[in-house]
């Protein structure tokens, strides 16, 4: 009796993961699908289920100077926010779990602030001091602002994953006459690179989709990829074939990611949220 | 060294201090005064202030708001949880229907809103194509009265994902003796589930409300790449607006205000979640 | 003799001036400028001219383009920067007038004058008076020419020949209220199926050019007094939107929305635009530059099947009027390469570039151009003589003052709540009032 009622349970699961997954992957494959439509065949009524697939959008993209010099510019942007992120977050998460530090519940409620407040707030206070200071439309400058997000996330990511280093470690740490500095980089550092691959993961993918403060601080240099596709709509034919096409690019690393590091990204979304 | 750790602090305070202090002060201050881009910036005091909270224009904005954030985060919330029980049956293909529902956590909002736009455009979207099967005339983005909801339901195809890796996370993790006895004891599944298993992720699912809650007040890129806050001021949201007055409108101090006052809301509630949770 | 002498010594001279002036096409090889342009035909003209212009100048060119509300924006933020773009596209109505104001724009009379700078044949008063002087500021002795006309538009009534003879018997309308009640018939006998017009019904300050077409044709022949425009009565402090004229055409304007399709709201120039070209609206009241793009493969249902007029007039037999405005090409004071950029500006401004560019738009500002074969022989002939016809009795959308964006976004209010249903002398008052607070 049981057994059966264990399986009926079990099929509904299926079936409501079958719904699940259809209506996330629908859209996405209907957006791929435009993509690959030439101009003539994306606006019938009704829609065209059988067509010639082309990849004449992608290539019209590519020689897009805009588009190209968009990608380019997010992974810059990207690989730096990252390791600014992550190398700050180490210290600071570090000095957070050894030390004894007087102001640390201030300082967490602090980062906990800064993480939750509104991208727009940025925009206009940043604009004038960016420009002053030459930082403006620059990658060093998006990655500078986006620390306001990253950072505290990373902090919180890396000192979780260093919470769970048995005292042990810190102990031999200190009989060997480690300085920190060498305790960061020969013992703990090895031991959470886990956590160090999931926080770059999910710091990257933040950066990569972020829009409002990209929109107010960057312009022709930096520009990076969501305001490439957002720039994306040609006048009165509305060039769904740019559109669709730039959203797939701008979408495929981000669903690699997903694909390849998902177990990390799981972790470091539940630790992350845990810990904040 | 005694500075040691203060020294390994500096790096963050800096950063954070430069990144949302001085943000926060520059944005205070040049709010109190009328500073139009490329013209007159006069301290006028509190005049903002007054001028946006008799605006009934911002009022309606705030509504859309908070309707916006209450139905997304409610949606989300439901059907993220209820996902999260069922998949948390099964073991074998757990880990691919876990990695395809994260995808759309992985778009960006600006991909989300072409993907929707090219969807349910009203003429050559496949969604409109298939409601006229049924007979239904449908006008998502629009209509005065379908736009909302509409938003709200791309944020639901976005984000319950989140939610959703959360909970699933949280259920895994709960010791199966209860359970086990329970079962023993003849408890129903959906029994179990209502006395073991969400009591036991309380605060877990507190967090993603507190996440989740906040998030949808700062919407901002599905709105803006979809219907821009309209038809009429039927989409608006705090920070599109804020946008469109610093840059449709170039009022940097009217925009600022408005920044202002959202933070305060956002402040607010994350040190009400803090001391919340800490009693949970 | 002495003449002899005389006139080798003078042509010498003048020969050495010339050639210390001489005018380079090359001079500026090496450089790259960056432009910010708004996706819109003339880009797509300009685009096909690029390597052209980089070839013949050596200037290389970085095109940094987006659609229409994204662009506004942009433009500001370029135009306030310290660094900015060498050529924008430049609207030419009160928007210049305001960056005008904030000294945002690169005067161009010092490059107009100068002949090391401007090649010979240039001719910018082929351009007529009224276009150039959209953007001439302050205004009067003494002013400086801030952007170059790149396309003028009229605005007049499209429709398909199709629907037409489908619906209405191939009979067109002779006056505007029988074009509302035409429209409206062909959506109702369509069941919906087509929209009987296609209007901009997006809530946005943008459509206001339109909008002064419509009430422009209400008014009449009744004077406009700049800069107060239609909307004010001789005073800034006396508008009148609810004079019984600015009330018609205004209600005009929501009566067309009501012929439309259900999403009307959502609509701004793409989407109206767009729903012509398939063939999903019998009539579509708006910019004449969509002209050409109708008549090509983009757009088979209207390629072929697309008639011109002018909008008609309120009465039968009577005049019809428009509105007309202007895209041009300016340059930011903030600019970096501006004599390259100058450079730019007036290769695609010239007498060889206009009409090339001018077979995407249909709005060239040159009057050479208007009659140079190779390019109105590219247009359709009805195109050219509805557009010609209503050049006419055009007169300016461009309200100069500061904020009329502001203005323009409360007319489109008045219209939208006409359109919901409020009647046009309560919706006018309100827009009055709403005037006054601002």
């Amino acid at each position: 009796m049981k057994k059966i009622q264990k399986y009926k349970h079990l099929i509904s699961a299926y079936i409501v993961s079958f719904f699940a997954i259809a209506f996330t992957l629908l859209p996405i494959t209907w957006l791929f699908m435009l993509s690959i439509k030439s101009k003539g065949e994306t606006f019938t009524k009704p829609p065209k289920w059988i067509f010639d697939p082309t990849v004449k959008n992608y290539i019209k993209l590519w020689d897009n100077d805009l588009f190209k010099d968009t990608f380019f510019n997010s992974i810059y942007i990207t690989i730096i926010s990252i390791f600014l992120s992550v190398t700050i977050a180490l210290f600071a998460a570090y000095a957070l779990k050894i030390y004894r530090i007087k102001f640390k519940t201030a300082f967490m409620q602090w980062l906990l602030l800064a993480y939750m407040l509104p991208e727009f707030l940025f925009v206009l206070p940043m604009f004038a001091i960016y420009q002053t200071i030459g930082i403006y439309d620059t990658y060093l400058g998006m990655a500078i602002i986006y620390q306001v997000h990253v950072l505290p996330f990373s902090i919180w990511m890396l000192r979780s994953f260093l919470e769970e280093i048995p005292k042990e470690i810190d102990d031999a740490a200190i009989i060997d006459g480690c300085g920190p500095l060498q305790a960061i980089f020969k013992i703990y550092l090895p031991l959470i690179i886990p956590g160090i691959v999931a926080t770059a993961i999910l710091n990257g993918i933040w950066v990569w989709n972020e829009l409002a403060i990209a929109l107010g601080l960057t312009f022709f240099d930096s520009q990076p990829i969501t305001v490439g596709v957002a720039s994306f709509r040609g006048y009165a034919s509305i060039d769904w074939g740019g559109m669709t096409s730039s959203a797939i690019i701008a979408i495929l690393p981000m669903v690699l990611f997903a694909a390849f590091a998902q177990k990390h990204i799981v972790k470091g979304l539940t630790l992350g949220s845990v810990k904040g | 060294m005694k500075q040691t750790p203060y020294l390994f602090l500096l790096p963050s305070i800096l950063f954070l201090a430069f990144t949302s202090l001085y943000p926060i002060c520059y944005s205070i201050y040049y709010s109190f005064f009328n500073w139009r881009w490329g013209d007159e910036k006069d301290f006028i005091g509190l005049t903002n202030y007054l001028t946006l909270l008799t605006d009934k224009e911002f009022w309606i904005v705030i509504k859309n708001t908070f309707i916006f954030a209450f139905f997304a985060c409610f949606f989300e919330i439901t059907i993220g949880v209820i996902l999260a029980i069922y998949i948390d049956r099964i073991k074998i293909g757990s880990t691919i229907i876990r990695t395809i529902l994260l995808i759309p956590l992985m778009v960006s909002g600006i991909s989300v809103t072409m993907i929707f736009k090219v969807m349910l455009d009203n003429m050559f979207g496949i969604i409109p194509y298939f409601l006229s099967f049924v007979g239904i005339k449908s006008n998502f983005f629009g209509s005065y009265t379908a736009a909302m909801p509409t938003i709200i339901g791309l944020d639901v195809w976005w984000q319950t994902s989140f939610v959703f890796i959360i909970i699933l996370a949280g259920l895994k993790s709960i010791p199966n003796e209860p359970i086990e006895a329970a079962r023993m004891d003849g408890a129903s599944e959906w029994e179990i589930t209502r006395h073991i298993r969400l009591p036991m992720i309380r605060s877990l699912l507190f967090l993603v409300l507190i996440f989740r809650s906040i998030d949808t007040l700062k919407v901002f890129d599905i709105v803006w790449g979809t219907t821009a806050g309209g038809p009429g001021l039927a989409t608006e949201a705090l920070q599109t607006y804020a946008y469109r007055v610093a840059f449709s409108f170039l009022e940097m101090s009217k925009s600022m205000t408005v920044m202002v006052l959202f933070s305060i809301v956002v402040i607010f509630l994350t040190l009400l979640y803090s001391r919340l949770n800490k009693d949970l | 003799m002495k003449k002899f002498i005389l006139s080798i010594l003078s042509f010498l001279i003048l020969f050495s001036f010339s050639a210390a002036n001489a005018f380079d096409w090359k001079a500026h090889s090496g450089k790259t400028i960056t432009i910010l342009m708004n996706e819109h035909p003339v880009l797509d003209g300009i685009r096909s001219l690029i390597s052209e212009f980089e070839s013949d100048t050596g200037i290389k060119v970085k095109v940094n383009a987006l659609a229409e509300d994204l662009y506004f924006d942009r433009m500001e933020v370029n135009l306030r920067g310290a660094k900015g773009a060498d050529a924008h596209f430049c609207p030419m109505d009160a928007t210049a007038f305001n960056h005008f104001g904030a000294g945002l724009l690169q005067p161009l009379n010092g490059f107009l004058d100068d002949p090391s700078a401007t090649h010979p044949g240039y001719d910018v008063n082929d351009f007529p008076a009224g276009f150039l002087n959209a953007t001439n500021f302050p205004g009067g002795p003494g002013s400086n020419y801030y952007c170059i006309p790149m396309s003028f538009e009229s605005y007049i009534v499209f429709y398909n020949k199709d629907l037409v003879n489908k619906y209405l018997g191939g009979k067109l309308p002779e006056t505007m209220d029988e074009l509302i009640a035409m429209a409206n018939k062909v959506k109702a006998d369509s069941g919906g199926e087509v929209a009987g017009a296609v209007m901009r019904g997006l809530r946005t300050d943008t459509n206001i050019d339109t909008i002064s077409g419509l009430v422009f044709n209400a008014w009449g022949d009744r004077p406009i007094e700049g800069p107060y425009g239609v909307w004010f009565d001789g005073d800034w402090s006396k508008p009148r939107l609810d004079d019984p004229a600015i009330q018609k055409g205004l209600s005009d304007y929501a009566g067309l929305m009501t012929a439309g399709p259900s999403d009307i709201l959502s609509y701004n120039w793409n989407e109206a635009g767009n729903a012509f070209c398939a063939g999903q609206a019998a009539f579509f009241a708006d910019a004449s530059l969509f002209g050409p793009w109708f008549e090509t493969d983009d757009c088979p249902a209207a390629k072929g099947n697309t008639g011109y007029m002018a909008l008609p007039p309120q009465e039968k037999g009577g005049v019809s009027y428009t509105a007309n405005w202007q895209w041009g090409i300016g340059m930011g004071a903030n600019a970096q390469e501006k004599d390259a950029g100058w450079y730019f500006i007036q290769y695609m401004t010239d007498k060889y570039a206009e009409p090339k560019i001018g077979t995407f738009h249909g709005g060239a500002g040159r009057l050479s151009t208007w009659e140079n074969d190779a390019y109105t022989s590219t247009l359709n002939p009805d195109y050219v003589s509805a557009t010609l016809e209503s050049m006419k009795t055009v007169r300016t959308s461009v309200v100069p003052v500061q904020d009329f964006n502001k203005y323009a976004l409360e007319i489109m209010d008045v219209i939208l709540k006409i359109h919901g249903g409020a009647s046009s002398a309560e919706a006018t008052a309100e827009g009055n009032a709403n005037f006054q607070n601002m």
